[in-house]
């Protein structure tokens, strides 16, 4: 299975280049919130790091697999990835261990894995293969069919006790939708009645006590500093006393003293702020913000709708991950346990996010114009 | 219609490429609103959240400052302080709470909910510290610590502190005097709170540990620890060393002391044991007039203050509260009628107003008991009579009826001014607490004397003194005049050598009285112990003294007994007041613990006096007759 000289010409590599550059960046902050906590790493500093690192490679194993795989058999086989990613969710069930209150993983040996990050870019592949077969988009019986097909996987990450890692799938269907020519008012209309009657029914009458209690500490966090208010009160402390040029690496106290909960995978941009300063959170921001907009130009470059589509879904899911993660740590969104890409410690949420961009790659690989 | 469709296609194709410019756009602006609040919080409120994080982490715990010693006049330590086991919690640091406590209840001897009741008091609430470690059982005994060692391991959380304790090397020696320490309450934080007292605190209660409190104390250090969100903590930032607190050189002479208390407490059982029922309780003062240093202050019942370390059991508790309390100090506190020890005030009122001649005489006998309100003359009792005397024999003898005779001469004013003069109902001016009782000598202003009334009050039946008045009082007599105030600290010196405070001789009031007055004083109240009513106590005693024996009723009880007076008679060095509650005649009763008071602090001055054979200042001893 060998990919043709030619199209490894066509990598985008400042995509690339970028991605390389933000694991390594979140290899050392990995490296920076950990080694003090030796109940974490059991005196083994570069513990964390080296976990990292092995996904890393295990996720460039399974890139280098997907760019050979020209991605339009994808679309082919796009039913069974579909209904592939819904089994991969639905074992769980069976399968799953329980982690923090939610059924989300599953334990095969010593590796865990969240098959939730997996199965979003199998939706992702579902949904583009059936839009790209749509010629009109406009009536709302149209988009019966695409929503099932989001609420389906919505449903079961729900059921798994994940709330976060489900609504991620809300944007990413909409901005599908919205790609592929659905009417933008119906879709806003769809969103108002979203925001406005079904999230405050679901607040009142289907939330649990501490889904609850995340959405009032997030309007207010000073309601219970010490309890739910605690992560993102501490967090808010974290980044704001890194002032512009931080306390320098390895020098969070917020983090070493254990004041900053999930410090390595979910408040790792608050390590970063905190140590690195504006200027370093701002290199962060940069460093993942570029690669969202490289994403979302492999949808401009692609060259046919599928890819495009594909590519939309990734790079939304990325920014998604990127807006909610970094704007929860800031007390801009919520709380959820949403990781941060390239970034937060965890095999499952890198090597999916690198199988997405490799996916992105293949197609960017094979697009149009073919320079010789 | 061929273009039609390409038309189509290319507005199509046109509609896509503009949707998916739109994400571009949507990115951004979501990047601007994390950049904007990024700025917000690191660039804007950047100095405020530095502040925020470092309140986080640093915490300060005080470090205990060593309580100052006490030390006598020749350097014998009274008190000091020894190390001391302590178990304590951290309960930030148990690993299973619950079995911990129960585990700790089984080898402290206490309920879980005591333990837990412990550590809640100490470590929340506005004066718990929650980075030290709360105490649970302070000065432990070593197999206690040997237990509790061998279970460390089940037991994370749980340390040995040593800390140093309070230590009374005398025992109950000075008891009265030194006062105790006990954990600060919460009335007393909530006074003196702005003083940096913690809830784990040891304070001064009474005596001079509670009054001399600011200099024992010394100042707490800080250690600034870092803690994490846990509040345990990880290392130390900074450390301010503790300045121990000051030692406190007592006026006190610890032999002088020991044989007031010891006097005190063994005539207390032989008079308990004999005809007084009721003797249980008494005081002893004894001061250089020259200077109003105390040499000696006792109240009996006393008590150890090492009981109150590091808190009083339930048995000493009741010993010392119950009954006759022994916390009350009778020399400071204690406000008795003086009796006939009254009568040199009323002597020196009439010679003074020239109400009496020295060699005027009067008749005592019981037929002239009409004259003065059917009031009797204690000899008369036993079926003798003092016959024809002075008023110097009358002040040997004690004589009523020469006084009666003053008194139905003199008005309660003339004699309240001349008690007065001599600092009776004022405070004199001792640092102590509590503060004393000031007694009360009452005149016209407080009410009106009956022409009766005016006869007892002349013999000391009218108002009240302190134990420590009278000898401040008779040192005046001494002194011919002079009255220094008293005091229990001479000075005050840091554990660097360095003295603070001290006390310098201090004159609290003079009374300007004839030279005539004074030497009939000296040698009427020398008379006393020579021939009149402590003869017998003084018999043998090689060193001339003066004083008066008083017997004061206090009706339904028995009488007090008093003796005050002085020693050398014609050179004060010691000035000698004891009293004893319900102990009947103060020349039986007071007068010989007056005299071991006072031997104990001739001492080997005495031994040299003796082998001389004694007695040979009589020069200036006042003719009799």
């Amino acid at each position: 299975m060998l990919i043709e000289r030619r199209l490894l010409k066509n990598l985008d590599f400042a995509l690339l280049g970028a991605v390389v550059l933000a694991i390594l960046f979140g290899c050392a902050m990995i490296y920076s919130a950990t080694r003090w906590n030796v109940r974490l790493t059991s005196d083994n500093p570069f513990l964390y790091v080296k976990k990292q690192v092995v996904a890393a490679a295990m996720g460039a194993v399974a890139s280098v697999v997907v760019l050979a795989i020209d991605y339009r058999y994808l679309a082919r086989f796009a039913n069974l990835v579909y209904i592939g990613g819904l089994a991969l969710l639905a074992s769980v069930f069976v399968l799953g261990t329980p982690s923090k209150g939610a059924m989300s993983w599953i334990r095969i040996g010593p590796i865990a894995i969240q098959p939730s990050e997996y199965a979003k870019i199998a939706v992702v592949i579902g949904l583009a293969a059936y839009l790209v077969q749509q010629d009109d988009l406009s009536t709302p019986r149209s988009l019966i069919v695409p929503a099932v097909l989001a609420l389906l996987p919505m449903g079961l990450v729900i059921a798994e006790n994940d709330l976060g890692s489900a609504l991620v799938l809300a944007p990413v269907f909409f901005a599908m939708m919205y790609a592929a020519g659905a009417d933008p008012k119906l879709l806003g209309l769809i969103i108002g009645v979203g925001l406005f009657v079904i999230a405050p029914f679901s607040y009142f009458f289907l939330l649990k006590e501490h889904q609850r209690m995340r959405i009032l500490v997030f309007f207010n966090p000073g309601l219970d500093p010490r309890g739910f208010g605690w992560n993102v009160t501490q967090s808010v402390i974290a980044i704001g006393s890194g002032g512009f040029a931080g306390k320098g690496f390895g020098q969070s106290t917020q983090a070493r003293l254990n004041f900053l909960p999930e410090h390595h995978t979910d408040f790792i941009f608050s390590v970063i702020a905190e140590e690195l300063g504006f200027l370093g959170a701002i290199a962060a921001l940069a460093l993942l913000f570029f690669i969202v907009r490289r994403c979302y130009g492999v949808a401009q470059s692609a060259r046919d709708r599928f890819g495009s589509l594909v590519a939309v879904g990734i790079a939304t899911i990325m920014l998604v991950h990127i807006f909610v993660n970094v704007g929860m740590t800031m007390n801009v969104s919520p709380c959820t346990g949403i990781p941060l890409p390239f970034f937060s410690a965890g095999g499952s949420s890198l090597i999916a996010t690198m199988l997405g961009v490799a996916l992105l790659q293949s197609i960017h690989m094979r697009r149009k114009k073919i320079v010789f | 219609m061929n273009m039609n469709i390409m038309d189509m296609m290319d507005r199509t194709q046109k509609g896509f490429e503009r949707r998916l410019r739109t994400f571009q756009i949507v990115a951004m602006a979501l990047l601007i609103v994390l950049v904007g609040r990024l700025w917000q919080l690191q660039v804007m409120r950047g100095d405020y959240f530095k502040s925020r994080s470092t309140a986080n982490r640093i915490a300060v715990v005080p470090v205990s400052a060593p309580r100052g010693l006490m030390v006598d006049r020749n350097g014998e330590v009274l008190v000091t302080s020894r190390m001391a086991h302590t178990v304590s919690a951290m309960p930030q640091e148990f690993q299973d709470r619950q079995s911990e406590v129960e585990l700790l209840s089984r080898l402290l001897g206490m309920t879980s909910e005591e333990i837990e009741a412990k550590i809640e008091g100490q470590t929340q609430g506005k004066y718990g510290v929650p980075y030290q470690p709360a105490r649970l059982l302070e000065d432990a005994p070593a197999e206690i610590v040997m237990r509790i060692s061998e279970h460390r391991v089940d037991l994370p959380g749980v340390i040995i502190e040593e800390e140093p304790y309070r230590s009374y090397p005398h025992g109950m020696l000075a008891g009265a005097i030194i006062g105790y320490v006990g954990q600060i309450s919460q009335d007393e934080l909530k006074q003196l709170g702005d003083r940096g007292y913690r809830g784990r605190d040891r304070i001064g209660k009474t005596g001079l540990e509670r009054e001399f409190e600011e200099y024992l104390r010394g100042q707490d250090g800080i250690t600034q620890i870092e803690v994490d969100s846990l509040s345990r903590p990880r290392g130390t930032v900074g450390f301010t060393e503790p300045v121990g607190g000051a030692t406190l050189v007592l006026t006190i002479d610890a032999r002088v002391q020991r044989a007031a208390e010891e006097a005190l407490r063994s005539q207390l059982a032989s008079l308990a044991a004999g005809k007084y029922k009721n003797a249980r309780a008494g005081a002893a003062v004894a001061i250089d007039p020259r200077t109003g240093e105390i040499l000696a202050l006792a109240s009996e019942p006393g008590y150890d203050p090492g009981w109150f370390v590091p808190k009083i059991s339930e048995e000493n508790w009741r010993r010392v509260s119950t009954g006759v309390s022994a916390l009350f100090n009778r020399a400071v506190s204690g406000a008795y009628p003086p009796g006939s020890t009254f009568k040199p005030f009323t002597a020196m009122a009439a010679l003074e107003s020239g109400q009496v001649s020295l060699d005027e005489r009067f008749l005592c006998t019981p037929s002239v008991s009409s004259r003065y309100f059917g009031k009797k003359c204690s000899a008369w009792s036993s079926g003798r009579t003092h016959g024809n005397q002075n008023l110097a024999q009358g002040m040997a003898n004690s004589c009523n009826v020469v006084f009666y005779e003053l008194g139905r001469r003199l008005t309660a004013d003339q004699m309240a001014a001349m008690a007065k003069a001599f600092g009776l109902s004022y405070p004199t001016g001792l640092r102590y607490t509590p503060p004393e009782s000031t007694g009360a000598v009452p005149d016209s202003a407080t009410r009106e004397f009956m022409p009766g009334e005016r006869l007892s009050y002349a013999i000391g039946q009218q108002v009240t003194v302190t134990p420590l008045q009278m000898a401040a009082a008779y040192g005046g007599i001494a002194m011919r005049g002079s009255i220094c105030t008293p005091h229990l600290v001479r000075q005050v010196v840091t554990p660097e050598g360095s003295v603070v405070a001290e006390s310098e001789p201090e004159l609290a009031r003079s009374a300007d009285l004839s030279k005539k007055t004074w030497d009939f004083l000296h040698a009427s109240l020398t008379e006393v112990t020579r021939t009149g009513t402590a003869a017998w106590a003084f018999s043998g005693f090689p060193i001339p003294t003066a004083g008066k024996t008083g017997t004061a009723q206090s009706p339904p009880g028995d009488s007090h007994a008093w003796f005050a007076g002085w020693a050398p008679a014609s050179d004060p060095e010691i000035v000698v007041a004891v009293l004893i509650e319900q102990g009947g005649g103060g020349g039986t009763a007071a007068a010989p613990v007056a005299r071991a008071i006072m031997e104990a602090y001739f001492g080997s001055k005495l031994a040299g006096a003796e082998q001389s054979g004694g007695q040979a200042a009589d020069e200036d001893s006042f003719p009799l007759d």
